[in-house]
């Protein structure tokens, strides 16, 4: 039988070239293979994505149930999840949304307001009397006096003289100034009443350095009173006190809530905080609060001390504030709230007393308050401003205020992303 | 001139066979490469969920909040506007992405409070 004999070199060549090739190509396929995955996950991710930005819709409408704050909410359109935490953190709202898929988890909070008036400078209710203006006065927006209009007062050694300069800013003033939103106060009620097993941790004593994520349940310290001092606290911490916190100015303080009946900030104290109280905020002089702080005096029973006859937002000399101050009494209470600034005081943000405000220095933000009350070393004058600009529109269109009235379409954006 | 060195040869079937073999692994190979290409569709996902994007923040932006279609690209783009039962002062905005065949590309989904 005859055979034919090959050679088998160029086969064993072909055959490794083969491999080589066959190696290379399943490299093509396995980055096709991961290409196809992570545009799957980019698109995943684009939705999940948009699932949270979702949640902080929910959380701005007037159905969202405060009592899912702990618990996931299947979105009803694909598979994704959100978690979402709506809750007053000073007078600003703190929204907190999760959100979930098989693949992804994602987490974004924020603190919301509503955008700045440019509008109104100033507005109080009407009292059937004019508005004595003395030293330096300006103003850069309207401003709701009663129809008795303004005057030149003689206070502290100066007088106002050039009252046309003002006039045309001048409006009338509503009989009533706006009020404050039932929901709104009642959110502020429950974060002064409510400690959620579900997102609050409770912690014994007070560490001298904390940066707490909002992604963890709120830090919270619960004692009778509370001096804070060398104690460097961020963030998703909630300091509450029965009767007094004092802050010495040792502290740095970032985007803290505190809660107790009466706060005090020592002199020199520089931080961003933000306060609910029952009966009075003080702060020394020379302490400046940087964006957003708030404070906020409310109480919706009347408190222990309901012996005083003012409470309220008392300022020091130089003192320098950027948020929102709130100052409000409920109709049953007979004690009247104040907000006093003082001397070379600035102001940038909102200020709303639902009593009286002893209105000095630049306040670039609006201000709405019953009367003005201007006290001086010299006397108490009902219906007069000495030495005040009020412009809100040198920061307005960028500024984003705590959104307390009562308003038919709320608007809400982001003062600060966590 | 005279080679002292010998070279071993292949004979012609060998590299024919040869060449066959390789030409065959690598039209396997780029043929499995091009269908999973064209099944996932990949980039065009990627555009497609771009193009999905912008027409929801167009909408969101200009509070457009009506049921229409457009065409960009070698796209159809749909948007579907739905009212949510759970939030009733909250809507989906749905917006479908689909090639002229008229296949479902991408489809991006938001919940907006629109009161």
């Amino acid at each position: 039988m005859a055979t034919l004999k090959l050679k088998g070199g160029a086969l064993y060549v072909s055959v490794i070239i083969s491999i080589l090739i066959s190696i290379i190509l399943s490299l093509f396929i396995t980055v096709a293979y991961y290409n196809t995955r992570s545009v799957q996950a980019q698109i995943l991710l684009t939705q999940l994505n948009l699932s949270l930005e979702s949640g902080f819709e929910i959380a701005q409408s007037d159905y969202y149930n405060p009592s899912l704050g702990s618990t996931w909410q299947k979105m009803p359109y694909n598979n994704d999840s959100v978690m979402v935490k709506k809750m007053a953190w000073g007078c600003f709202i703190l929204i907190d949304v999760k959100a979930k898929n098989t693949h992804f988890k994602l987490h974004k909070t924020g603190l919301f307001g509503s955008p700045a008036s440019t509008d109104t400078a100033l507005m109080v209710a009407e009292q059937n009397r004019p508005i004595g203006l003395a030293g330096k006065i300006k103003f850069h927006g309207s401003c709701y006096f009663p129809k008795a209009g303004i005057k030149s007062a003689y206070i502290e050694g100066t007088s106002f003289s050039d009252l046309n300069s003002v006039k045309p800013y001048i409006k009338t003033s509503p009989a009533y100034i706006p009020g404050i939103d039932e929901n709104y106060l009642k959110t502020i009620e429950q974060v002064q009443s409510n400690i959620s097993p579900f997102t609050d941790s409770l912690i014994l004593f007070i560490p001298e350095m904390l940066n707490r994520s909002f992604n963890n349940k709120t830090a919270v310290v619960h004692q009778g009173s509370i001096t804070l001092s060398h104690a460097v606290l961020s963030n998703n911490i909630k300091l509450i006190a029965y009767d007094i916190i004092t802050v010495e100015n040792s502290c740095v303080l970032n985007n803290v809530l505190l809660i107790a009946r009466k706060v005090i900030f020592k002199q020199g104290f520089k931080g961003t905080v933000h306060v609910i109280a029952k009966d009075t905020v003080i702060t020394e002089d020379n302490c400046e609060f940087s964006y957003p702080s708030s404070f906020c005096v409310y109480s919706a029973h009347t408190p222990d001390s309901a012996s005083l006859k003012v409470r309220g937002i008392f300022f020091g000399l130089q003192c320098k504030f950027k948020g929102g101050l709130l100052a409000v009494n409920n109709k049953e209470q007979t004690s009247r709230m104040m907000i006093k600034t003082n001397k070379q005081f600035e102001l940038i943000g909102n200020a709303y007393s639902s009593d009286y405000t002893d209105a000095q220095g630049n306040l670039y933000g609006s201000l709405i308050c019953k009367t003005l009350l201007l006290q001086t070393p010299s006397g108490v004058y009902e219906n007069h401003l000495l030495n005040c600009l009020v412009d809100p529109k040198r920061y307005g269109a960028h500024l984003t205020v705590p959104c307390w009235l009562t308003q038919k379409e709320k608007l809400y954006t982001c003062a600060k992303w966590f | 001139m005279v080679l002292k060195q010998k070279y071993k040869g292949n004979t012609l079937p060998e590299v024919l066979i040869a060449i066959v073999i390789i030409s065959f692994t690598s039209a396997l190979g780029i043929t499995i490469y091009i269908n999973i290409q064209q099944n996932t569709q990949p980039f065009l996902k990627l555009k497609a969920s771009s193009i999905a994007n912008k027409y929801l923040l167009e909408a969101e932006g200009k509070r457009d909040y009506i049921d229409q279609t457009y065409t960009e690209n070698e796209f159809y783009v749909k948007k579907t506007i739905a009212h949510s039962d759970i939030y009733p002062d909250c809507i989906f905005v749905k917006i479908t992405v689909l090639s002229k065949e008229e296949k479902k590309i991408c489809e991006l989904q938001k919940l907006i409070h629109a009161d």
